[in-house]
């Protein structure tokens, strides 16, 4: 082989090795450009959105086909709870009219407050029996809100009860029920739920803050639950990247008088940010090409990546993750794809009812208000961030 | 990156087992220019790294997990693969530049791994790695100048060995990649 041949093989080898890299592994990540403005703007569009889809009676179109301008008709507590939190969220750093709907939500959603567990929890809008944590942590959360509102304790005897009726569905392990059984009073054991755990230890841990004392024990027993021995005892891999954690742990790390983060908590936090922080640099590099598809496959719902930077902002309040700069890239980035997929209204003015799809995260024509609910939640924390800093 | 797993992978991929024969030039210096030369280039490759990335929108995890993956393909060819057959002597006053130099010694595979360095130890993790590994080549090129049959086996199956030492540390990269923040 001559020189000419060898250097021309090796040239050869570079392009077709750095090509394959740059094609297929490592794509670039885009995150956008992030500015208080366009966050600014982005809530105000997420916002509007719930209220130009909410019903008379405070409901709103969960599943929306918007290709179609079709309400695909289902509804459920979870969400809808959630939903409520997020513009009670909204509420309390002065976005206009996010509390009008949700107090709206709010009314709706009390309408279906019933007795259980030492408490009161929130039925199914049809109620079967069986009642889903996640919906009664969620709204309690948004409760939790509301009251930071207006410093009212009006809600106080309903906040604590909510809190009853969730404890009761803690085994000792720190294991939390999916559903409770209203017919034998009890939680169903054999359930459980990706979410509704950390939903009902955010919850929990959130009233330990407020009223001190009864709630630490169950909260410190569900975290260290789910820090030791969750993904193994309820088969979940690989393990749950959850975001509800994260808020809990920020939460727990305020708690008056000692932090409830000992080393196993710390390094659990640690491995939700480093699971939140592997997706969003995965999800980043998805575009919605016919490419992007093919070898990163479709892009992640709205729900998906305002979750990913709901956790990777909360995590900022872990004090030994707070100084992470890292972190706080990630947390913008998912920020920055959370703008980018939002539906402008030029986009929406494609679609049959552009007030509908204005404002939403729309994937494969279709939006759910989870969608809606994680996006803003992550905006609104990110924008907190971001006009602090 | 952890130190450990990146000299593995420069001395896996750069694999003095294997690349004698392809550095078919007669003096030690002109092996030793090239390897400096090289050494150089990954520090310079480790050093702009950030920038680099940056400007390609690539983040440092990410492009460990590129690196890594390059790297387990390297290990498992060299696993399988004979190496190259004996080339006919350069005499060149340059040839440390090439062939030395380019292509045998700098390789685009821990070029990647190079560009990922994502701090000042990092970049010190692939100085290293690149120095043992290059050190490495020089010193079993010279001391096997003049082979017999049986120490050509030998060779053969410490080439195949650092493949396999490649592909473990490969998969750490890695994994080190993907459960990075």
């Amino acid at each position: 082989m001559t020189r000419r041949q060898r250097l021309c093989g090796g040239l050869a080898t570079w392009l077709l090795t750095l090509g394959a890299v740059r094609l297929v592994i490592a794509q670039p990540e885009h995150c956008g450009t992030v500015s208080v403005e366009r966050l600014d703007h982005a809530i105000d569009e997420a916002v509007g959105w719930a209220s130009r889809t909410q019903g008379a009676d405070g409901r709103f179109i969960y599943r929306y086909d918007a290709r179609a301008d079709a309400d695909l008709g289902f509804y459920e507590f979870v969400r809808h709870a959630g939903l409520t939190m997020a513009l009670y969220q909204a509420a309390g750093t002065g976005v206009d009219g996010a509390r009008t709907v949700a107090e709206k939500a709010d009314t709706y959603a009390r309408a279906h407050l019933v007795a259980a567990g030492g408490g009161q929890a929130l039925a199914p809008v049809v109620d079967d029996g069986q009642y889903d944590i996640g919906a009664t942590a969620l709204f309690l959360n948004a409760l939790l809100y509301r009251r930071a509102l207006g410093d009212t304790a009006d809600d106080d005897t309903l906040l604590v009860d909510l809190g009853r009726f969730l404890v009761a569905n803690v085994a000792p392990s720190g294991a939390v029920a999916a559903y409770w059984d209203a017919r034998a009073a009890a939680p169903i054991t054999s359930t459980s739920s990706p979410f509704y755990t950390g939903e009902a230890l955010w919850a929990i841990a959130r009233l330990e803050r407020l009223f001190p004392g009864a709630w630490r024990d169950p909260a410190l027993r569900i975290a260290r639950y789910l820090a030791t021995t969750r993904d193994d005892a309820e088969g979940r891999w690989p393990d749950v990247p959850d975001h509800w954690a994260a808020y809990a742990l920020a939460e727990m790390a305020r708690w008056p008088a000692t932090s409830g983060l000992d080393d196993t908590l710390v390094a659990y936090a640690r491995h939700i940010g480093a699971l939140e922080s592997m997706q969003i640099r995965y999800e980043s590099q998805r575009t919605g090409t016919w490419f992007s598809r093919a070898t990163r496959g479709q892009t992640g719902l709205g729900a998906g990546v305002g979750a990913l930077a709901e956790a990777l902002m909360s995590l900022r309040s872990v004090p030994a993750l707070a100084g992470d700069q890292v972190l706080r890239r990630r947390a913008e980035c998912a920020a920055g794809v959370l703008l980018h997929r939002q539906t402008s209204p030029t986009v929406a003015a494609r679609y049959p009812n552009p007030a509908r799809a204005r404002g939403a995260w729309i994937r494969n024509g279709i939006t759910q208000i989870d969608d809606q609910q994680h996006a803003l939640s992550a905006l609104l924390l990110l924008r907190d961030l971001e006009a602090t800093s | 990156m952890t130190v450990l797993a990146v000299v593995v992978a420069f001395v896996g991929a750069t694999n003095p087992f294997r690349r004698r024969t392809a550095l078919s030039v007669p003096h030690i210096r002109t092996v030793a220019g090239g390897a400096v030369a090289a050494l150089a280039s990954y520090a310079l490759l480790a050093i702009a790294g950030a920038n680099v990335r940056d400007t390609l929108d690539v983040s440092a995890p990410n492009a460990r997990i590129a690196g890594g993956l390059v790297l387990v393909v390297v290990g498992l060819h060299a696993l399988v693969t004979p190496p190259t057959a004996p080339m006919l002597m350069d005499h060149a006053a340059r040839a440390w530049l090439n062939p030395v130099w380019f292509p045998v010694l700098m390789r685009p595979d821990l070029a990647v791994v190079a560009l990922a360095a994502q701090d000042a130890g990092g970049v010190a993790s692939v100085v290293v790695g690149a120095a043992v590994a290059l050190g490495a080549t020089v010193c079993w090129w010279n001391a096997r100048r003049g082979s017999t049959a049986t120490v050509t086996r030998v060779e053969r199956a410490l080439g195949a060995m650092s493949g396999v030492a490649l592909v473990v540390a490969a998969v750490r990269l890695l994994l080190d990649g993907v459960f990075a923040v």
